[in-house]
């Protein structure tokens, strides 16, 4: 092998590794940020549920009377499940590997959960309090955040 | 024929029976779904556009919807074939799904 021939090859193996490192932190990158943007979602959805749980215990632990403002609960109880599912679909697509199984019955414990906490007599002028509600949407609040955090920590 | 409940109907729509306000699920279904509907064509439908209000709470949808079902005026097959839901803001995808679940279950 003359001169000529060993700088090429030292040249060619220099943009080789160069570019091989240049993918390799690239893709690093890419798998950080997808991590990252999942872990903020899952922050995201977590904090809807605690702000529902909240606002569960707050509008079903007493009657509509004796609320001083219903319609400012009844508001952000509605706001929440507004954005609740949304973001339960942003956090499916962007971690992709959610099993179906899994992800059905986030859909239906989500869906489960509106009805309960918005169903009967939900902006009732003579809504009465209902601590089954409150039993039963937190059990249920508590089991999506269960699902939600394994889903990004576990599997 | 169309409804934009948001425009047609009240921004705001809150509460299962009249007594609960005036912009209640029974005020939508007595008031302008059901003389809307009985006004559509056979061959025609009656699209809904859903998304121009803050949001829906169970109680209202199910009695506007369900309670057609459940009032003997339309059977839920019947019904189905004759709404469009229509939604630009995908947020709404969640309420026309629980439509339609209402208007499946109703009795």
């Amino acid at each position: 092998m003359d001169i000529f021939d060993k700088v090429v090859a030292g040249v060619v193996a220099a943009v080789v590794g160069a570019f091989s490192a240049f993918v390799f932190g690239y893709l690093n990158g890419r798998i950080a940020n997808k991590r990252s943007s999942i872990i903020k979602l899952e922050e995201h959805l977590t904090d809807i549920l605690d702000e529902l749980a909240k606002s569960t215990i707050e509008y079903w632990s007493v009657e509509q009377s004796k609320l001083d403002n219903p319609i400012l609960i009844e508001s952000n109880i509605k706001f929440l499940f507004r954005k609740l599912e949304p973001a339960y679909r942003s956090l499916s697509y962007r971690h992709g590997k959610i099993s179906a199984g899994k992800h059905n019955k986030i859909k239906n414990n989500i869906g489960e959960l509106y009805d309960i906490i918005t169903g009967d007599d939900f902006e009732g002028a003579r809504r009465k309090s209902n601590v089954r509600k409150i039993t039963r949407s937190c059990g249920k609040i508590s089991t999506l955040k269960l699902d939600i955090i394994s889903i990004v920590h576990v599997d | 024929m169309r409804i934009n409940i948001g425009k047609d109907f009240s921004d705001t729509p809150a509460g299962r029976f009249r007594s609960d306000g005036k912009h209640s699920g029974e005020a939508f279904r007595d008031d302008l779904l059901e003389k809307r509907l009985s006004e559509v064509a056979e061959d025609e439908k009656l699209y809904i556009k859903i998304d121009d209000v803050e949001g829906y709470g169970s109680s209202f949808l199910e009695e506007a919807f369900g309670g057609l079902v459940r009032k003997g005026k339309y059977s839920s097959i019947d019904l189905l074939n004759k709404l469009v839901f229509e939604f630009e803001d995908v947020d709404f995808e969640f309420y026309k799904k629980k439509i339609i679940e209402y208007i499946k279950d109703a009795k």
